[in-house]
Order: C-alpha cells, then structure tokens, then sequence
C-alpha cells in the first residue's frame, strides 16, 4: 500500500470528493485573508487616487480618449466581439469619473481598514470596473489582477478589522475557505501561463527580453552597452524564478524557498518594467500562499502526533 | 425544517464574526464539523461554479496568442461572463517586451495655428510640441505615465495593423483635450515614429516623411457646430486613397 492510499486509508475518505470538498470547503480562519484584504485595500486606494489626479484628463467630457473612440475600438454595434456586456456608467456620463474615482477610494479605504464587510469590496470593484469596461485599452498590467483580487474578497472579506478585539477570536468560515483557494489558484493558473507565455518566444530563451525591457525609460534598471549580460541574467532570472516559485508554492514543505524565489522573480520585473504597482499587487497576491494553509486532513493526520 | 436548517447556514459567515472565546462553537474547534455544517448540495452547486470559474480562467488565459475555433465559440458562448467581470488580463508576456523598445520612441506633437510666423527651420521647431511622449525627455513622476504608454502601445498596434481610422480617431481625441486645456487652436497634428522600419514605411500609406520625421499626419478641420475632424495626409508617392476608409465602421 503506498503511502497516499495509507494515508486515504486513515482518514477513511472518499477520494476524490472528499479532498476536493476539504480544500474548498473546510473553514479557514478569516485571519488568512487579512494581509490580502489589506494590501489590496491599500493598492485599491493608491489607484482611485490616481484615478482621481488623471481620470477627468483622460476618460472626462473632453478627455484624450474621449467616449465615442472607446466605443469604436471596444466594437460597438459588433455584437460577436461582445461590446454590449461591457457596462460603465462613464460611457453616457463621463463627468462622473471623479466621483466614481471617490465612490472607489472610500470603499478601498473601509477595506484596508476591515470596514464594510463585503459591501466595501463590491463597491471598490464596481468602481473599478467602470474605468475597465469605459477603455479597456488602456488598462494597466496590474488593474485586472487588482479588479479579480477584489472580487474574491467579495466572498470573504476578512474584515475582522486589523485584529479581532481583545478577548476575541478569529472564527473559521467556509467562505473565508472558498475566497483564499480561488485567490491561490488564479494565482498559480495565472503564473503558469505567464511562464507558458514567456517561454514560448525565443526573446525569454536567447536573454534579449531583459536587455529589451531595461532599454525602455522607465524601467528601474538602466543597462548601458556592453552590460548585456546584466539583461540576460535577469532575464534568465524571471523564467526561473517564477517556474521554481510555481513548483514549490505547491508543497508545505518547500513553500517557504518559494516564498524567497518568488521575492526574486518580483524584484527583477521590478527592476525591468518600473512598474511598481504591478510588483506590488504580486506581492500581495502571493500573500495567500505566504502562511502555511491549512493542510488536508489526511496529510494532517500524518503530521499530528 | 429543511427551511431553517438552510436558513441558518447560509446566514452564519455573515454574523459578527469575532466571538469571545467561550462563545465559540465546536465546529469552529473542530474543522471536520465545520466543513460538514455546508450541505452536500450546496458544496455541489458549489463545486460546479468554482469548476466553471477555474475553467474561464484558464481558458482566457490560453487564448492569449492564438485560439482553436472549439475556444472561440466557447469563448463567444461565455462572453457575458467573461467581458462581464473583465476578466481578461495579460501578465509579463511577449507582447510587453515586443513594445517595450517601441513606446519610448513613438510620440504625439502638435502645430498651433499661430505657429506659421518665422523662417522654416524657427517654424519646425517651434511649432512642433510635444503633448504625449512616455517619459521621452522628461523623467520626473507623473501619475498617467503608464497610461500615457498604454495609449502610445495601442498606437503601436493600429499603425502595424495599418489602421489609420483608428490612430485619426486617437489623435481627435489628444487634440480636442489639448485644445480645451490650453485654449489654443491646433493646426496640424502627427504622431512621430522616429525608427520605423523601412518595411513599414513601404507598406503603410498612412506613414510620410516630413522635415525629417517619419509621422502620421493630419490636418485639423472644423466644422460649423465647433466639432474637430482630421484629415490624414497620404503619401504623394502612393495614390491608395481607399485605405484611408478601409476600417470605417
């Protein structure tokens, strides 16, 4: 008998019901979403802040991408490119856009705080999705991992303020379950295709891609002639950074070298793109691997004495 | 009796969740119990909509490059959905490293009417400003930097695809916001590509040569209801001129 079927032996379960029902839906502490909820609650707020400084110039009445080149580019009238599901109010009322960017930051504000339960994370994600569905085309790297992180949190918020009170403690919740594996598997869904993606053009292989990227002005890293093997390190550095963190994110026990490779596979996109918010969404997604998860039963059965 | 069992279930995640702790149930103590207070048909309603989400995901990011018709028709299938939640996204892939040598060098400048004063070589170089360039001249920190290169990438896109509809509908845009801001009419406006490939030169009828500059250009028109239209220049060397309406919706 090998040592999965002793192990399904002891915990007299029906596999594969039974491990895919303890993963999804044995309640977990809400405390493992805190880091997520209040990292995303912080970057949320940083981008309607943003939004706010820029969104009129942009997306206003006579913002430099205007309604009707939205609607053009987003197929308007073309009902297979699917145009008619994308719903913002700041297609007919481009004036709003400060006030939705408002709407948003008090929401991301009451999240980080652990104020508004779900309320405060729908909101933070209608808000936001009014900026992505009125020009898509101008989405950031990080917005849809910002705007899919926020509905997860819809779930389960885990807004048990910073801390529960005192004499207080965490509950388990099923749903805090259901919101922290849809967070770890999009996230490693994600980051398998980043590294599919990469590794299926010849610039990830050869190294030229970090060269290319440290090229661009804004990107943290500035290589001079002659440093291209600073780019092709780095390069090298991303693909294997984030295959390795991939591999070890999926086992206990190798998860914390993953954590650290995964440090490393943040800080060289960092250094090449420039794109700060981006590495810091990253880093925050990653949270939901950062404490051990709770184990299924039949590996715990193992480890408990 | 089912009523209330359900109803009690369903409302228990959204109680107060901070407890004292001699209020703490023992299904919180012990998890088996816990995952056994969700019904079985609620774990399988569930499961199936966590599969179908998991499933979407996966499928948006497969067809990130290319896609199979099968992933097509799903696709269009599930576009409620899909284009709903927005849930395309890309991450560090090709396309990011494809641009990212191109977006600092393309730029959108524009000549003010009163501009036309003074010799040719004062005119150029005066008349030409730059409104939208991704950190080409100036690093300090702006908040739309990286919006500004989404634009300029999507130009990039639209000027490979030889779609001149598309970049005239773009620069409509810069310039009516340009005009509105700084209050001064503009006359002409260009999107610069200053090491476009002579490939790409050839085979877009959109791309001229002026003072120098490889450009998109057009002319500012207005019409009598104060709207802005542009009228794109095309190369005297080629006489296409249904290219200009090729993308006309």
């Amino acid at each position: 008998m090998t040592t999965r079927e002793s192990l399904l032996a002891e915990t007299d379960s029906n596999w594969p019901w039974d491990v895919w029902s303890q993963t999804w839906f044995e309640a977990t502490s809400a405390k493992r979403l805190v880091p997520i909820r209040v990292g995303i609650g912080i970057l949320a707020s940083i981008q309607f802040v943003m939004y706010l400084c820029y969104s009129y110039a942009w997306l206003g009445p006579v913002g430099m991408f205007p309604t009707d080149v939205s609607l053009h580019f987003i197929g308007d009238g073309l009902e297979e490119l699917g145009s008619q599901y994308r719903w913002s109010v700041l297609f007919d009322y481009p004036s709003l856009v400060s006030m939705v960017s408002a709407i948003g930051l008090v929401a991301a504000i009451g999240l980080a705080l652990g104020i508004g339960s779900r309320l405060a994370p729908a909101i933070a994600w209608l808000s936001l999705a009014q900026f992505h569905h009125r020009a898509p085309f101008l989405v950031e790297l990080h917005e849809p991992i910002l705007a899919i992180l926020l509905l997860y949190l819809v779930i389960h918020p885990g807004s048990e303020g910073w801390m529960p009170r005192k004499g207080c403690q965490w509950q388990d919740r099923v749903f805090a379950t259901i919101s922290l594996r849809l967070i770890q598997s999009h996230f490693w869904i994600w980051g398998a295709f980043v590294l599919a993606s990469m590794i299926s053009r010849s610039v990830w292989w050869n190294g030229d891609a970090g060269w290319i990227l440290a090229q661009r002005s804004s990107a943290w890293l500035q290589l001079s002639e002659g440093m291209e093997w600073v780019g092709q390190l780095m390069t090298h550095l991303i693909v294997i950074s984030l295959g390795c963190s991939l591999i070890c994110l999926m086992q206990d026990k190798t998860r914390s070298v993953g954590q650290w490779v995964w440090l490393v596979f943040v800080l060289c996109v960092l250094l090449l793109t420039g794109q700060w918010m981006y590495a810091a969404v990253l880093l925050v997604w990653s949270q939901a691997y950062w404490p051990i998860p709770p184990r299924l039963s039949f590996l715990r059965k193992k480890s408990v004495p | 009796m089912l009523v209330r069992s359900l109803t009690l279930r369903v409302t228990v995640p959204f109680e107060n969740s901070c407890l004292p702790n001699d209020q703490l149930t023992s299904s919180q103590s012990n998890p088996k119990t816990a995952r056994a207070s969700s019904p079985t048909w609620a774990q399988a309603f569930a499961s199936v909509c966590i599969l179908i989400h998991l499933g979407t995901v996966i499928l948006i990011a497969s067809v990130n490059h290319q896609r199979s018709k099968l992933q097509d028709s799903v696709l269009t299938f599930i576009q409620p959905y899909t284009i709903g939640l927005n849930l395309y996204h890309e991450g560090l892939n090709a396309e990011l490293v494809s641009d990212a040598s191109l977006v600092d060098q393309y730029r959108i400048a524009v000549e003010l009417q009163d501009a036309s004063n003074g010799t040719r070589t004062e005119r150029i170089e005066r008349s030409w400003i730059p409104i939208v360039e991704y950190l080409r001249t100036d690093r300090g920190f702006h908040v739309d930097q990286a919006k500004q290169r989404q634009l300029l990438a999507l130009l990039i896109t639209l000027t490979r695809n030889d779609d001149l509809d598309g970049v005239l509908r773009i620069l409509k845009g810069v310039v009516t916001h340009h005009e509105s801001i700084s209050k001064q009419k503009v006359n002409r406006v260009r999107l610069e590509l200053p090491s476009v490939d002579e490939n790409d030169l050839n085979a877009s009828s959109a791309l001229i040569v002026e003072d120098g500059v490889t450009c998109i250009l057009a002319s500012v028109a207005r019409f009598d209801d104060g709207e802005v239209g542009l009228v794109g220049a095309v190369s005297a060397l080629r006489s296409v001129p249904s290219k200009i309406e090729r993308s006309t919706p």
